[in-house]
């Protein structure tokens, strides 16, 4: 009697490049988390204003692997960062999630409308929509005063510098990692 | 690994070089910086012209209003707001957040401000305090829940 074993099913192995793409991006997701936890440690350069480090993986996620890859990059670091800091579900986390959601979104349109733009570019105009979004949230869920939009235009001169330093640290990244690869 | 950018390989530059930026970048900052100094202009168009006042806000309802002190007075105003009271102090030197039950301090921490579009605002207990000038039409004080020294 001849003896038939079943062969279990294997599901399909995913490719190298998937796998590759993964690492990746969880490799920008940690060094974002650590980049959010770092800033939130930093003295404060002043209330309601971040230099937003963590912006720059975003980008990089952007570049790299496209725009799925950033906006659940943002959500992520944003997420997990918070659990770190311990502002998880309270306003700082909301308003820090808009931000970050606001900023993942110009960066992808813009992106898509001109593909040649440069990082420094996207990273400014990313950061402007950064503080703007912020406000919007504070001013539509929390304090519902038009007067709050007083202090905006100093914070967007400040992320107008702070987009330009990010975005040039992105830039030479980018071309360390494209070296690499 | 396939990268999704549309970027060609620049050739290798140094961070100083990076920082520079290019001249897109430039005439953008231009633009961007131009518009903003154009926004805060517009902003500080809109502010009322008269004596410096502090108007303490819960969310959308004014909670209290004050010209600021000519003398040594100083108030002291408790402001109910969503985690506990927000202890505001306005004075001949303007306004602060004396104390506040939110875990940021943000509003504490952001010291004194005197000058006409000065705004402290706590979000986690949803009080802003704003100096404004004092609007003709609306020249009431209202009075709440203060202490004067």
């Amino acid at each position: 009697m001849v003896k038939t074993t079943k062969k279990p099913y294997l599901p399909p192995r995913p490719s190298l490049e998937y796998l590759e793409n993964k690492a990746v991006w969880l490799a920008f997701v940690l060094l974002a988390i650590g980049l959010h936890v770092f800033e939130a440690a930093l003295p404060s350069l002043g209330p309601w204003f971040k230099f937003g480090l963590a912006n720059i993986m975003t980008l990089l996620a952007l570049m790299y692997l496209g725009a799925r890859a950033a906006f659940t990059l943002a959500i992520a670091r944003v997420t997990i960062g918070s659990m770190f800091i311990g502002t998880l579900f309270t306003p700082t986390f909301f308003i820090s999630l808009a931000g970050a959601l606001t900023a993942a979104t110009v960066m992808v349109i813009l992106y898509k409308v001109f593909p040649r733009i440069s990082l420094i570019s996207l990273s400014v105009l990313a950061a402007i929509a950064h503080m703007t979004g912020q406000f919007v949230t504070v001013e539509t869920w929390f304090i519902q005063q038009p007067a709050l939009y007083y202090l905006l235009p100093p914070l967007l001169l400040l992320s107008c510098v702070s987009g330009w330093v990010n975005g040039a640290i992105a830039t030479y990244i980018w071309q360390k990692l494209q070296e690499k690869v | 690994m396939t990268t999704k950018n549309n970027h060609p390989k620049a050739a290798t530059v140094s961070f100083r070089q990076c920082l520079q930026g290019s001249w897109g970048d430039r005439i953008l900052l231009l633009f961007l910086l131009a518009g903003i100094i154009l926004l805060w202009f517009q902003i500080s168009q809109t502010l009322a012209q008269g004596a410096p006042t502090a108007y303490v806000y819960h969310g959308e309802t004014l909670l209290a209003k004050y010209p600021l002190p000519d003398d040594e007075h100083i108030i002291h105003v408790a402001a109910q707001g969503e985690i506990g009271i927000s202890d505001i102090e306005i004075s001949q030197q303007g306004i602060r957040f004396d104390s506040s039950p939110c875990s940021t301090h943000h509003c504490t921490l952001s010291g004194t401000k005197k000058y006409t579009g000065s705004v402290i605002a706590c979000v986690p207990n949803h009080i802003m305090v704003v100096i404004r000038g004092s609007d003709e039409k609306d020249d009431k004080t209202i009075t709440f829940d203060a202490i004067s020294e």
